[in-house]
């Protein structure tokens, strides 16, 4: 009776671990959909673009969002804006000089302030900010949204199950912090860079 | 005579240019920003919800072509004066 008692505690236990494990997110979305919106106030108009080429994992556990770690990765090269010659200057030497800093990055160190309700957790996200190979820690806003099952839907098969994790986040930079065009041209484009994110992440199960 | 006709159409060279780079620019679509190469369409993810943007491969002309049109014409028309005819001398008493 003992053994049978120790043994079916045992196995709840480990049920519940397994439940609460954390789950592991690709966010190299299959639809494509995945961007960050930047936008920097200049004569005229705002230049505003996005930057598509989104990679990276994060590892979330329901459980326990505070635990929550990853890194969000963003290829330099892919940074559009609407006017091509803006985009050369963008992606060229005086500003970003992508050949040379292929990669910007996110890397997650802590979740603060952790409240969830309804499978949404806002939080403050601190972590590693690389851009131009400068890397400042900075604390971000973000909202988490786990989907259960819903990876399927999204895909329109059923019957693949998984969940996806959606992020969102909204953060201003000073670019002269980061080496980009530092005290040059103030008067013709902002300082201040406004960046957007609303990334999906996906943990299909097989 | 030669002078007068060359003056003749560098003015109106200088017109067309003028009503041409505006006429195209209010065709279309009379964009106030910076000339578009790619043109950003804003979609919706059903099941997520994101909002992301997409971007058409189309030519949008912006105020800087209208710049562009108004500096040529004004060019052509300040050539212009250059072949203007010999102005007849005042009669003297």
């Amino acid at each position: 009776m003992k053994t049978s008692l120790l043994l079916c505690v045992t196995s709840l236990g480990f049920a519940a671990s397994l439940a609460a494990a954390p789950i592991s997110f690709d966010f190299k979305d299959p639809k494509g959909v995945n961007a960050i919106q930047f936008s920097l106030d200049s004569v005229l108009e705002p230049i505003a673009g996005t930057a598509s080429g989104i990679t990276g994992t994060v590892s979330f556990d329901p459980a326990n969002p505070s635990a929550t770690t990853g890194k969000i990765i963003v290829a330099t090269k892919s940074l559009v804006v609407p006017n091509s010659m803006m985009n050369g200057h963008l992606l060229g030497d005086g500003w970003l000089n992508a050949p040379a800093n292929p990669e910007i990055t996110f890397e997650l160190t802590a979740l603060a302030g952790a409240k969830t309700a309804n499978n949404v957790t806002s939080a403050i996200a601190a972590g590693k900010f690389t851009l131009k190979g400068v890397t400042k820690e900075i604390k971000v806003p973000v909202t988490i949204t786990l989907l259960p099952g819903a990876f399927g839907k999204r895909m329109n098969k059923p019957e693949i199950k998984g969940d996806l994790l959606v992020l969102r986040g909204e953060f201003t930079i000073t670019r002269g912090d980061y080496g980009i065009q530092p005290g040059q041209n103030e008067d013709k484009v902002n300082t201040e860079i406004k960046l957007s994110l609303a990334v999906v992440g996906s943990a299909p199960k097989a | 005579m030669f002078k007068s006709a060359f003056r003749s159409i560098l003015a109106a060279g200088a017109l067309l240019t003028l009503v041409g780079s505006i006429g195209f620019w209010l065709a279309m679509g009379a964009h106030r920003g910076w000339s578009q190469h790619r043109v950003p369409v804003s979609q919706t993810d059903d099941v997520t919800g994101i909002a992301f943007t997409t971007y058409e491969n189309r030519f949008v002309p912006g105020i800087d072509v209208v710049g562009a049109g108004v500096a040529l014409a004004a060019f052509f028309f300040a050539l212009s004066f250059i072949f203007r005819s010999p102005q007849p001398l005042p009669a003297t008493p």
